[in-house]
């Protein structure tokens, strides 16, 4: 197992995240796109602190790829609302 | 043990990719929804063969909350019989869309397996693109997450002002 896996699975996930957003037609169901982008994301800056050598600070990627995941739930839940608000409308 | 944790990264690799092309293709909303639960749990089994236990749980948690918070909804589509007759009758922009997909995967393994930056490198140009993607994602993290949030703000707004719209 090596760093460039780690990028070609994060780089899969973003572009089939990429894939879902274009894919579908309404905007509700284009919202699937968001966990799958972030998905991808999180792997690709987690396989920078496992594989990092002579990194100042280790955590980092670990860091960011939570926060990713903590946005995309945030992301989803202003997405999901808002689909809600206007369909109510 | 390193042989285990390989094992398990492929394992979960495949079935975070096998959920997230489910996701993007499936017709019904029980099959993309089973599609983003398989993303979350692929992703946290990655995130654990990288060692980060404490992210493989937090990914869990809110990826899982967010496949099913969009993983519902009817989609909205013309009855094709194959997705290749969807793509046919898909929209220029779409087309677009779908091929800019696929360019940017081949971009992205060029980038995992052939370039510098999964090797150390600090490359071959004069700008040093890998060091100063290190220095990004390592020294200045803070600062790149800030854009970061600040660029998403505005895409939100950007689409509240353009949904507001008639």
């Amino acid at each position: 197992m090596s760093f460039a896996q780690a990028l070609v699975v994060g780089g899969v996930l973003v572009s089939s995240g990429t894939l879902a957003a274009v894919w579908r037609r309404n905007q509700a169901t284009a919202m699937a796109a968001v966990p799958v982008l972030a998905a991808g994301a999180a792997v690709c800056t987690a396989g920078v602190t496992r594989f990092a050598a002579g990194a100042r600070s280790l955590e980092t990627g670990q860091e960011l790829a939570a926060l990713i995941c903590v946005m995309a739930l945030a992301t989803s839940i202003l997405g999901a609302a808002w689909m809600r608000g206007r369909a109510a409308r | 043990m390193d042989l285990v944790l390989t094992i398990v990264f492929y394992i979960f690799a495949i079935l975070a990719v096998v959920g997230a092309l489910v996701a993007a293709l499936a017709p019904t909303a029980s099959l993309r929804l089973i599609g983003l639960i398989g993303v979350a749990v692929g992703t946290a089994g990655v995130m654990i063969s990288l060692s980060a236990w404490l992210v493989a749980l937090i990914a869990l948690v809110c990826l899982g909350a967010s496949a099913f918070l969009v993983g519902g909804g009817r989609e909205v589509r013309a009855a094709s019989a194959t997705p290749s007759a969807w793509f046919r009758e898909a929209g220029f922009g779409t087309q677009v869309g779908v091929v800019a997909a696929a360019l940017l995967l081949v971009l992205l393994a060029l980038v995992a397996t052939g370039g510098s930056f999964s090797r150390g490198g600090s490359g071959t140009a004069g700008i040093g693109v890998a060091s100063l993607g290190r220095i990004l994602f390592a020294r200045d993290a803070l600062a790149v997450e800030a854009a970061g949030a600040a660029a998403m703000i505005a895409m939100a707004m950007a689409t509240a002002v353009r949904g507001g719209r008639p």
